[in-house]
């Protein structure tokens, strides 16, 4: 695996970040593409769980060029992966095994962390209101635990019909860290 | 301006109530107490991961914020030989997505993407730094041992198990073809033994 234009300088403040920016988009959007084109080829439900992550590339490749480059990566439900070569493939043993080493290899791939106690508490959650069922303040039951005023309302797809149609999504002040405007950097 | 670089950008779906002078972006903590600074598309402004994902706006934001991250770390620890404070950006989707919420059954969930912060970030937050974040210093998930895990247990050990099966059944074979033989070695033998 050679260097390719998949690799993302991004810790460089030289970068172009429109470039990079684009860039991404791009490719983030062609992986979205693949799983839709994988989901209707191989009727496999590659669309139900998958995960999208930039890295740094030394995570999962220590070729020293790769250093300070980042690359994103598509991660597949491996249940789903599995079926899809089970499948496919002719050679099964040769595929166990292959299955065998990935399992192996990131089974303890992060390490476990031993922390010290943190110099500052975390903060605690705010409490929830008293009267979850009854309350009536603004944001009415999407918001009624916290009283958040920051909420979603807009119409969300739900599995369920339990009456919350909207989105729902709320922010609490004491977890917010900061707030950017689009148009400006900060 | 930030993102003017984008403001023609008229192929991607921004969603619903995006503005280009009012919308933004909020980083909040987690309720878990790790380090993860969680980046949503303000409200009312709604989108979705899928949708997200595709705009050069959002990535440009991702990567001004690690920047900006980077920076005021540099600041406040007043030191240059800081590590980038972010070690990796996440998007999830679909159960992956909604599967820490309060609504686990949504079907597309309100856009967020997860910025992982160092440890040594998260070391520097305090009641004036980046408050929200002050000792939620634990790890985040760590997705490749669950998948690793759950590959093993509802794929892989059944699988094995029945390749192991199969070898055993094909040596058993093989084991009583040879002692079909042996006997019949033996017989043989017996016979040429008696006749001497």
């Amino acid at each position: 695996m050679g260097i390719n234009a998949s690799y993302f300088d991004i810790t460089n403040d030289k970068a172009n970040i429109n470039e990079l920016s684009t860039q991404l988009a791009r490719l983030a959007s062609k992986m979205l593409d693949k799983i839709q084109i994988l989901c209707q080829e191989t009727h496999l439900p590659f669309n139900k769980q998958f995960r999208l992550e930039l890295r740094p590339a030394s995570f999962h490749n220590p070729d020293p060029r790769l250093i300070n480059l980042w690359e994103l990566r598509l991660n597949l439900d491996p249940i789903v992966w599995f079926d899809y070569y089970w499948q496919k493939t002719d050679e099964r043993i040769n595929f166990l095994n292959q299955a065998r080493i990935y399992v192996d290899k990131y089974r303890h791939f992060v390490k476990y962390e031993h922390l010290p106690e943190p110099k500052f508490e975390p903060l605690a959650s705010e409490r929830h209101c008293s009267y979850q069922a009854t309350c009536d303040k603004e944001g009415g039951k999407y918001a009624h635990a916290l009283h958040s005023t920051l909420i979603c309302l807009e119409n969300g797809s739900m599995l369920r019909d339990d009456g919350l149609q909207k989105c729902g999504q709320f922010f609490v002040n004491s977890t917010i860290a900061m707030q950017w405007p689009v148009k400006s950097s900060k | 301006m930030l993102n003017s670089h984008f403001t023609n950008d008229s192929n991607n779906d921004y969603g619903l109530n995006f503005n280009w002078q009012s919308s933004s972006f909020v980083f909040t903590s987690k309720r878990e107490t790790v380090r993860d600074l969680v980046m949503y598309a303000t409200p009312p402004w709604h989108i979705t991961n899928r949708k997200m994902a595709r705009l050069p706006l959002f990535w440009s934001t991702v990567l001004y914020t690690c920047r900006f991250l980077y920076s005021e770390l540099r600041l406040q620890t007043n030191r240059d030989n800081i590590e980038w404070p972010v070690n990796a950006i996440a998007l999830n989707f679909g159960k992956w997505e909604t599967g820490g919420s309060y609504s686990t059954h949504a079907i597309d969930c309100h856009a967020h993407a997860h910025l992982l912060l160092t440890r040594e970030f998260i070391h520097e937050c305090n009641e004036t730094f980046f408050r929200p974040l002050q000792g939620r210093q634990n790890a985040p998930p760590d997705y490749l041992n669950q998948n690793a895990e759950i590959l093993e247990r509802e794929r892989l050990l059944s699988y094995e198990l029945r390749t192991h099966q199969q070898t055993i059944k094909e040596l058993k074979t093989q084991v009583d073809d040879i002692q079909i033989n042996m006997k019949k070695m033996m017989t043989i033998l017996e016979t040429i033994s008696s006749k001497q």
